[in-house]
């Protein structure tokens, strides 16, 4: 988690355009010489159909400077799984380990754990992409974002009590050695050792989240009331993870929108209007095309 | 010589009985703390491997990151399940009764 490299979150509601600016972005920021990977997070993936070529978890050059990638949820999941099953078979009796089989058959579909495999995903593509200058995460719709963005701090509340509660078991085993056995040294506790682990690797991710030169966060939304209200509500989420969104897209914008109400909504974040385009953005040459159009670009 | 004897002897037999009332009252320290450690690891087995027997229980991958060092507590915990339907048998156990 130490990579040099920026990363741009794309976040909103469903079906605003999270795709179509990430794209434009990726495309943009690749134009002006940054080498950047444009990675697809959403289950139902989009960038596919945007730029018309097949992508899958290897990443895909599409233009000079620009990489694209979609992660597969269901691959983390497995291989996450089957992680755990080995280290239980290395260290579970063989009917324990039997009678676990039927459990994690229906893990895979234990509320949680979609979110801890993006978590997994991003974890590996910083890891794996440090010569990068920039990576995009298009994100998929509000909830799973705010699970996603929320794990590292609720993981950590449950683990700060866990190691609690062990340091006084440890603590009252080293008494109870201490009395029948004298000065023996006792092992370090295994379940404290898995503890201290998962805290740092969650403390690593929850900085880098709240660091701003690290993680930027682009609100999109649509010049609508629906849009409007859900963004609100992202933003108030995120503040309950320290988390704010840096930049608001206003994507699909009609000619002549009066959109006073969203700067003033949002005028502390710098404010990109997209205007809605008359042809759909699909395929590099239009999404290119469309760019020229522009004026400004929000400077990353 | 034998007031000499007499209190040596007594001596021996203070110190006999003395260790003998410490080493008693240690084991009956340590047993107390056993069960307190004993107690303490249910809770903590409860508290992460919670989801198994239907009690709310920490993210999963937290569960699951700890559960290859959890045996002893995981097969604690489908005991106790298969018990919980008869409370009576199990508290009779406890005392050691039957």
């Amino acid at each position: 988690m130490n990579s040099k490299n920026k990363d741009l979150f794309f976040l909103g509601k469903g079906g605003v355009g999270k795709s179509t600016c990430s794209a434009l972005t990726a495309i943009h920021l690749a134009n002006s010489g940054k080498n950047t990977l444009l990675v697809s997070m959403d289950p139902a993936h989009n960038q596919s159909d945007i730029f018309d070529v097949k992508f899958s978890e290897k990443p895909v050059k599409v233009k000079d400077n620009l990489f694209v990638k979609e992660v597969d949820i269901n691959f983390w999941i497995n291989q996450y799984l089957s992680d755990v099953k080995f280290q239980i078979k290395q260290t579970y009796s063989y009917l324990t380990t039997f009678n676990l089989e039927n459990y994690f058959d229906i893990i895979k579909f234990s509320p949680g754990i979609e979110e801890y495999a993006l978590l997994l995903a991003y974890q590996d593509i910083r890891n794996k992409n440090t010569d990068k200058d920039v990576i995009i995460f298009d994100m998929p719709p509000t909830a799973l974002t705010l699970k996603f963005f929320g794990l590292p701090k609720l993981s950590l509340l449950w683990l700060q009590k866990l190691l609690e509660l062990r340091n006084k078991i440890i603590e009252k085993r080293k008494i109870i050695t201490k009395i029948k056995l004298g000065k023996k040294e006792i092992e370090r506790d295994k379940i404290l050792n898995k503890l201290d682990q998962q805290i740092e690797q969650y403390a690593n991710v929850k900085t880098v989240f709240e660091n701003n030169d690290k993680t930027v966060l682009n609100l999109v939304m649509n010049p609508d009331k629906l849009s409007f209200s859900e963004s609100e509500l992202i933003i108030s989420s995120l503040k309950n993870f320290n988390l704010f969104p840096t930049n608001v897209i206003v994507n699909k914008c009609i000619k002549d929108y009066d959109i006073s109400n969203i700067e003033k909504s949002f005028n502390y974040k710098n404010l990109q209007i997209l205007s809605e385009s008359t042809i759909p953005l699909l395929g590099l040459n239009v999404l290119e095309s469309y760019l020229d159009t522009l004026n400004s670009f929000i400077q990353y | 010589m034998n007031k000499n004897n007499l209190l040596n002897k007594l001596k021996r037999k203070l110190v006999f009985g003395w260790k003998a009332f410490n080493s008693a009252a240690q084991d009956k320290a340590v047993d107390t703390l056993e069960y307190e450690l004993g107690e303490m690891e249910n809770v903590f087995g409860l508290l992460v491997l919670g989801a198994f027997v239907g009690f709310p229980s920490p993210p999963m991958q937290i569960t699951l990151d700890l559960l290859p060092e959890m045996e002893k507590h995981f097969t604690l915990m489908l005991n106790k399940v298969d018990t919980a339907e008869s409370p009576l048998s199990d508290l009779l156990s406890a005392f050691d009764v039957i």
